[in-house]
């Protein structure tokens, strides 16, 4: 058997992934929280008790992230951008373009046949793009992250956030509230001017056919519904849109080592 | 554990770029010992229409207050000035040779224009006057008027023509430039006569270009001889080198300089050693470099086999003025006209070929990158300098368009750090590996011949 580990060790969360041949056999996700090497060991570990493995039957390790090199086993590293590329066309085959909302960094991937990435644009200097500002809000709102999505799509009036920054986003977040403004509407309005970004940024790369979006972001319904109204498209959500990194960073290792499965 | 201290400049792989940097430190030396000695002094833009060659064969000191800004940004000591010119209202927005230069002078004129101990290089002394011009860049008419006012010197600058494709090709087009480019050479001349009270010496003047159509020769040959792979030089070898022919083409030690360097990439050229180890991609770069952090070019090329085969289309000397230009031609504001003009245009007829405006700052790309291979193309638009990045948009559309290169953008700024993301850079570069990867894949299927 082959069996091969991928880890996505991030700023807010880890993930890691088994995988045998074409098959996903287990996975865990949990807070990174600042300690990327105790993150690393206990969710590969995780992992590993789900799939009824031991870390002596894994044949290879891939690993990407903010915090891949705290990792304390040998690994093949590959770049965040093509472990999502890989990862999303595992999941999708048909998938063109995918958008990724994590916490640091919105990124539009174009994706060729084979995986690979055509072309990307990153947004990672702002936070006001990426799963960063959600979690910013969430807070002002004193609501749990996973909340948003369901309340942003009750909402029937948007709040207009007049700017791109998230600093700023909080402050006009903070002044809605004293305003009286509903939490969907904020919520909702907050979806708004990220879809409109996310949108900017496809139009950089062009539209394609198929589009999937993953990352934390993909966890909000919220948002995944606004940005799918902005583009005029559907978009694919994988069931756990948090792994696809990992998945990928398994799957390159592999290519990277030329080890024949 | 013990942190290793990272490089922000490059290591460079020429023997000859790491000489480079002595011309630099030579040229304000000279300045500061001109103005000790009483002798006149100015501060010049970048060289491209030979008004400095005029004024040094006049006998005018010169230092480049752009050269200085690349500096302090190199050894990260331009902050300050930064600093001090956003503090006298200048927009954070301005180019960053500007503030910087703004800052140095508002510093040194506190100092009762005194040169400041702390002056990076030794810094610059106060000049006689300001020579301008407005060459590609629109900030350098009030940037130089800017420091004119600061020090109360007169600014001197020369305007030439620039125009679009269409109009290049237009019956008479060149002969009327090179008139008014004369006319207005003519004019410099006569104003430094009187603000200096000495007269022009021609034949110093025409000794001068005479090395300069040398210096700048061998500047060109070596261009041609990093078509091969490995690619001989890197950019950052590119921008250490380029010192002596943008600021000193018209001097006899920086002819001899370029010999040696002509000599030493030859000779890498035919025993096919490559500036990096392990040539895998090989990439353009557009078009102002970020001097503060060169050494990350050093960081693709160990991580990811980049070589940056060729790069900032200004910078580089033109090819030599055809010989029935120079034909006939005595006077020698009117060969300065007829180079500069060919300097600007050279790249017009693969411009029309490509249907394509404006010339600058674009054409040259589209044949780089078949004569130089190029893998992709590394775009660093600049918040604070519109004519260096409006066109990358148009050129990374038209590489992709004509060509099926891709480009990965990279924002940043020539002089100010603070606008400069070191680890995005280095995320989108390793993003970007895939996608040059897979459009060698398309420009193979397509009958590109690289």
């Amino acid at each position: 058997m082959f069996y091969q580990a991928g880890l996505d060790i991030g700023s807010f969360m880890s993930k890691s992934v088994i995988i045998e041949g074409e098959k996903v056999l287990s996975y865990s996700i949990l807070p990174s929280s600042g300690k990327f090497k105790n993150a690393a060991i206990t969710v590969l570990n995780n992992a590993l008790e789900k799939a009824n493995l031991t870390f002596s039957d894994l044949k290879i390790i891939g690993a990407t992230g903010l915090g891949a090199s705290f990792i304390p086993y040998p690994y093949v590293e590959s770049s965040e951008v093509s472990c999502q590329s890989r990862g999303i066309k595992f999941l999708f085959p048909s998938v063109n373009i995918v958008i990724e909302v994590g916490d640091q960094s919105t990124r539009v991937i174009k994706v060729t046949d084979k995986g690979k990435v055509a072309d990307c644009v990153i947004n990672d200097r702002c936070a006001a793009g990426s799963g960063r500002i959600l979690q910013i809000i969430a807070k002002v709102l004193r609501i749990n992250l996973e909340e948003m999505g369901a309340l942003s799509v009750k909402s029937n009036n948007p709040v207009r956030f007049s700017t791109g920054c998230s600093v700023f986003a909080e402050t006009e977040a903070i002044s809605r509230i004293a305003e009286g403004a509903r939490k969907e509407d904020i919520i909702a309005g907050l979806h708004q001017a990220m879809a409109i970004k996310i949108y900017s940024m496809i139009q950089k790369i062009k539209m394609e056919e198929v589009c999937a979006i993953t990352g934390g972001g993909a966890k909000d319904i919220g948002l995944v519904k606004t940005i799918e109204r902005v583009i005029k498209k559907e978009l694919l959500v994988p069931e756990e849109p948090l792994i696809s990194g990992a998945i990928g960073a398994a799957l390159i290792a592999v290519e990277k080592s030329g080890i024949l499965v | 554990m013990e942190q290793k201290k990272k490089k922000t400049s490059s290591a460079k792989t020429l023997q000859t770029a790491r000489e480079a940097g002595n011309f630099g430190k030579r040229i304000l030396a000279s300045a500061r010992l001109a103005a000790e000695e009483g002798k006149p002094v100015a501060w010049s833009m970048v060289d491209w229409w030979l008004g400095g060659t005029i004024a040094k064969a006049i006998g005018i000191e010169l230092c480049y207050p752009e050269n200085y800004g690349a500096f302090c940004a190199a050894v990260r000591k331009a902050e300050p000035f930064l600093d001090y010119a956003e503090n006298d209202g200048v927009p954070n927005t301005t180019c960053g040779y500007a503030r910087n230069g703004i800052g140095y002078t508002r510093r040194l004129k506190e100092n009762n224009f005194i040169i400041p101990e702390d002056a990076p290089g030794g810094g610059m002394p106060k000049p006689l006057f300001l020579l301008g011009c407005g060459a590609v860049c629109d900030a350098r008419y009030k940037w130089f008027q800017s420091m004119g006012r600061y020090m109360d010197v007169p600014v001197w600058t020369l305007e030439f023509p620039q125009t679009g494709v269409a109009e290049f090709f237009m019956p008479g087009y060149k002969e009327e430039n090179i008139k008014f480019m004369v006319r207005e050479l003519r004019s410099f001349v006569e104003f430094l006569e009187k603000l200096t009270g000495r007269k022009m010496d021609w034949d110093n003047l025409s000794e001068r270009l005479d090395t300069t159509f040398k210096t700048h020769e061998l500047a060109h040959k070596v261009d041609l001889l990093r078509k091969s792979v490995p690619s001989p030089a890197v950019n950052t070898d590119f921008w250490a080198i380029m010192i002596p022919h943008l600021y000193l083409p018209d001097d006899k030690e920086a002819l001899a300089f370029y010999q040696r360097v002509y000599e030493e990439v030859k000779y890498k050229v035919d025993n096919k050693i490559g500036a990096i180890p392990n040539e895998k991609y090989r990439m353009a770069f557009a078009e102002l470099p970020p001097w503060h952090t060169l050494g990350i070019f050093d960081e693709f090329a160990a991580k990811h086999g980049i070589a940056f085969a060729i790069e900032s289309w200004n910078y580089h000397a033109p090819s030599p003025l055809p010989e029935s230009e120079r034909e006939g031609v005595n006077d020698p504001l009117e060969l300065i006209a007829r180079y500069s003009f060919h300097k600007f245009n050279e790249y017009t007829p693969t411009a029309q070929l490509n249907c394509m405006d404006p010339t600058i700052f674009t054409a040259p790309y589209l044949k780089w990158v078949e004569d130089y291979r190029i893998d992709g193309l590394f775009c660093h638009p600049l918040l604070s300098c519109r004519p260096a990045t409006y066109t990358l948009m148009h050129l990374r559309n038209l590489l992709m368009e004509k060509c099926k290169v891709p480009s990965v953008v990279v924002e940043g700024d020539i002089v100010d750090l603070r606008v400069f993301n070191e680890e995005e850079a280095h995320v989108k570069i390793e993003a970007f590996i895939e996608t040059m990867d897979h459009y060698r894949e398309i420009r193979k299927k397509e009958g590109f011949e690289w």
